[in-house]
């Protein structure tokens, strides 16, 4: 070949990769705008629905992410309706959008109210599952309930109650969430007053006492902690919260008022304060139940129910007792 | 231009040129639509980018009329507005189909899918409502209507959510789409740049290296125009217009050195034989002189015959003073005009001496006449051409009967020509010696010991060498006894041109006795 053609042939070439280099540049930039929505998505054959009722907290966030990957293993979608999508919406009226949204299944947290009982029917008349989870509903016509039942939990609140034993007169005070159901409540107390009766020492008194606490509007539970701490007459020595945001509440106020060391908190569920609380000593010990067995074993329901038709009505799930000894292996993970 | 190939099989500069002008053109063109592709498909982005919004708002507006209609029929049951709910339903489906109905785990997808659901779980609810309506079923229908309300809440609260998300997303793709923008601006900047560079380094060195060979070929040709022919074969690069002239040069080049080569040798050739020539005749001259002045010197010859003559003179005798002087003309005139021009009149005088010379010999016997048209006494012709021929007539053709013997001498002007003759009535000669005579084959050329020396073929020979023309001289003669014409033919209209050769050719015949 001439000189001059190899030299336009040179020119033309670079000419080709330059506009080849800008065209791919451009359609990299073009790809990050996705339009469709569906980068990184896929299609699934079924629809579950996570209804949440408490959206900030980690638990919830434990059980959806065991959840959705065991409801991608069994070739469905989990949409997970937290209270901050729709602020003005109850739990109710998410159950409402899920029955007409013609979901697959639903899983949630009972409130044990008897709209949620006559919606929990209506989805069963429409043919859509519910499953329970942390708390049962049984007289609903809920299909599965993931959780542990009041005896294990009262087992091993109690467990903990009896080292915190003062010798003379030691004041427990349960510290439930209304919403929560006051029948599990009920049942948890007592198994822990039998329990703790036969295995307390003589010289040992033991005052167990129920405070409800109504989480249901915001900031509730806060407020009825802080009164609690306010009265220093009526304070306990052993305070045993069994819902999460309870927990934290408690667990602030006994720092703000100066109490580490006169009430001794036994918590449920962690979160990092917690945990930190916990590794620390000012919380001897909190109960939580494996979030991710929750997730997992709901989906797993509802799979088995649309399968098959029938599904379990009861799965039990693991129960760890978090100390200062072993607060640290949550916290990593 | 020419719109046929006039070389075909090559590649023609318009071919060539059109080529680089395409070529050039074509990468213009192939890089603006680059460019204009790449703002089309932006621009297209960016459009669709907002066309998700619209589409849910005209979803919203849609359900807003159904609901509309449905409340407005329960209201006023007019067919109408059934007629507005069952066209709103109808459109709201159709529009519902553009949504997703699978079940996607993408936060948009989902809702899209569950607000289609809900919106056919909304429609059957209306459906429900108007069917109790119509029934009049007033319980029912407020109890559906109730249901379907909330239902319409949560679907509007969801197409709220649809439309928010939508709008989040579509602004980053907005801000994304815009920064792109920004950079293909850039871009485009950069690109016409180097369609700048690039379309004119293209042109540049296709034309330059089209244009190369003419620059050599017209270097080439202005050194040959200075006459250097001395230039190495140009190296033929296309087969194009060029090409072909380039060719042809060299041809030419060549041509042209080959005829030069040629015409040198020729000419090299003609100035041999001529000098030759030359030579070989002033030789002949040289040695005609020498034996002249061998047999006498002519310059002391006539000098003592003017001697002669003046002391004639002075003793009164008349005639051989007379004679004397005419001898002394007649020499002079011989050696004067020996290869030089002379005037007619002169080549007269000297045959009247001469012949006055002889009838002294002779004792008068020589009958001389002479017919000179007037006027023409001044014409040049070469000397010594009338006197050797008289000299002949009388030497060949009357010395045997010298007082019979006539000699005429005739000089006529016919035209551009001068017509010389010279005529005896001596005893002729035969057609052989004529053709001896003019081939220079007669004896008695110049060797004769009785003749002044010229002998006819030295005249015939200068004659031709004076005119460059043959014939000049004609021998005409009855036979024998019928005595002798000889016929000298000059043309005037060369005579002066041949008056300059003669002088040129003189001027090397005299040279070297110049000053005798």
């Amino acid at each position: 070949m001439k000189k001059p053609t190899m030299t336009i042939f040179f020119i033309l070439a670079g000419c080709a990769l330059l506009l080849s280099g800008i065209w791919i540049y451009f359609q990299k930039m073009m790809e990050r705008v996705d339009l469709a929505e569906l980068r990184n998505s896929r299609a699934y054959e079924r629809h579950y629905v996570l209804i949440a009722d408490d959206g900030n907290s980690m638990l919830w966030d434990s059980i959806y992410e065991s959840a959705v990957q065991e409801a991608a293993a069994t070739d469905a979608c989990l949409e997970l309706v937290q209270p901050d999508d729709n602020p003005e919406y109850t739990q109710e009226d998410c159950l409402r959008i899920a029955i007409a949204s013609k979901v697959d299944g639903i899983i949630l947290r009972p409130d044990g109210s008897r709209e949620m009982q006559e919606l929990i029917a209506e989805a069963a008349d429409a043919g859509i599952p519910v499953v329970m989870v942390l708390e049962d509903d049984s007289s609903s016509r809920r299909i599965s309930f993931v959780g542990l039942n009041s005896y294990q939990m009262g087992d091993a609140y109690t467990e903990q109650v009896l080292g915190l034993l003062k010798p003379g007169r030691t004041e427990i005070m349960i510290l439930a969430d209304s919403e929560g159901g006051d029948v599990d409540t009920g049942l948890v107390s007592s198994y822990m007053a039998r329990t703790v009766e036969q295995r307390k020492a003589q010289d040992q008194t033991v005052d167990i006492s129920v405070q409800s606490v109504d989480s249901s509007s915001d900031f509730n539970a806060e407020e009825v902690v802080r009164d609690i701490f306010m009265d220093e007459e009526g304070l306990p020595d052993v305070l045993i919260c069994m819902d999460e945001v309870i927990t934290e509440c408690a667990y602030q106020a006994l720092v703000d008022y100066n109490e580490v060391g006169n009430v001794d908190i036994i918590g449920f569920y962690y979160s990092d304060t917690i945990l930190d609380a916990v590794a620390r000593g000012t919380v001897p010990a909190t109960i939580a139940l494996d979030m991710a067995e929750i997730g997992r074993y709901s989906v797993d329901a509802l799979d088995e129910y649309l399968s098959l038709g029938h599904a379990s009505s009861y799965y039990s799930v693991d129960l760890n007792v978090i100390t200062r000894e072993n607060a640290a292996a949550f916290a990593e993970g | 231009m020419s719109g046929k190939n006039r070389f075909p099989g090559v590649n023609s500069m318009q071919t060539k040129l059109s080529a680089v002008m395409f070529l050039v053109l074509l990468f213009v063109v192939g890089m603006n639509l680059f460019i204009f592709g790449q703002i089309h498909s932006a621009v297209a982005r960016i459009d669709a980018v907002f066309s998700s919004n619209v589409t849910i708002n005209e979803l919203s507006d849609m359900l807003d009329q159904v609901q509309g209609t449905v409340y407005e029929y329960l209201s006023t049951k007019s067919s109408q507005a059934l007629e507005d709910y069952y066209r709103y339903e109808q459109d709201y489906r159709e529009r519902l189909e553009d949504l997703n109905d699978k079940n996607i785990d993408s936060e948009i997808k989902i809702l899209e899918k569950n607000i289609r659901s809900m919106s056919e779980s909304y429609l059957e609810q209306t459906d429900l409502t108007v069917q109790a309506k119509r029934g009049r079923n007033v319980e029912r229908y407020k109890e559906y209507y109730e249901e379907e309300s909330q239902t319409y809440q949560y679907i509007n609260s969801y197409i709220y959510r649809l439309n928010n998300l939508r709008f989040r997303r579509n602004s980053e793709n907005y801000q994304l789409l815009l920064s792109s923008m920004d950079v293909l601006e850039q871009v485009s900047l950069f690109i016409i740049m180097i369609v700048f560079v690039v379309g004119s380094a293209v042109a540049v060195i296709l034309i330059r290296d089209m244009i190369r060979p003419l620059l050599a070929l017209s270097t080439a040709s202005s050194e040959v125009a200075q006459g250097s022919l001395d230039i190495p074969e140009l190296p033929v690069v296309s087969e194009d217009e060029i090409g072909v002239v380039t060719r042809s040069f060299n041809q030419m080049v060549v041509s042209i050195r080959e005829n030069i080569d040629k015409l040198r040798d020729s000419m090299e050739k003609e100035a041999q034989m001529k000098s030759r020539e030359l030579s070989m005749e002033a030789h002949l001259k040289e040695a005609q002189l020498r034996f002249l002045q061998a047999q006498i010197n002519p310059h002391f010859l006539f000098n003592s015959l003017n001697a002669g003559a003046q002391l004639a003179m002075m003793e009164d005798a008349d005639k051989t003073g007379m004679f004397l002087e005419k001898m002394a003309d007649f020499f002079r005139y011989n050696v004067r005009k020996m290869g030089s021009d002379a005037t007619l009149r002169e080549e007269i005088e000297a045959v009247d001496n001469y012949i006055y010379i002889l009838n002294v010999r002779f004792a008068g016997d020589i009958t001389y006449t002479k017919d000179v048209d007037e006027g023409i006494d001044d014409i040049p012709i070469p000397s010594m051409i009338l006197q050797p021929i008289v000299e002949n007539a009388v030497q060949h053709g009357i010395h045997d009967c010298m007082e019979e013997g006539c000699i005429h001498l005739s000089v006529h002007r016919e035209g551009d020509e001068l017509r010389i003759t010279v005529s005896d009535n001596g005893k002729g000669m035969s057609q052989e010696m004529i053709q001896a005579v003019m081939e220079g084959r007669a004896g008695g050329g110049e060797e004769n010991p009785h003749s002044t020396g010229i002998a006819v073929v030295n005249v015939l020979s200068r004659l031709r060498l004076y005119y460059n023309r043959e014939n000049l001289l004609q021998i005409e003669s009855g036979g024998e006894g019928k005595g002798t014409q000889v016929h000298i033919t000059l043309p005037l209209e060369e005579t002066e041109k041949a008056r300059q050769d003669g002088k040129a050719v003189s001027r090397i015949l005299d040279e070297p006795f110049g000053e005798q």
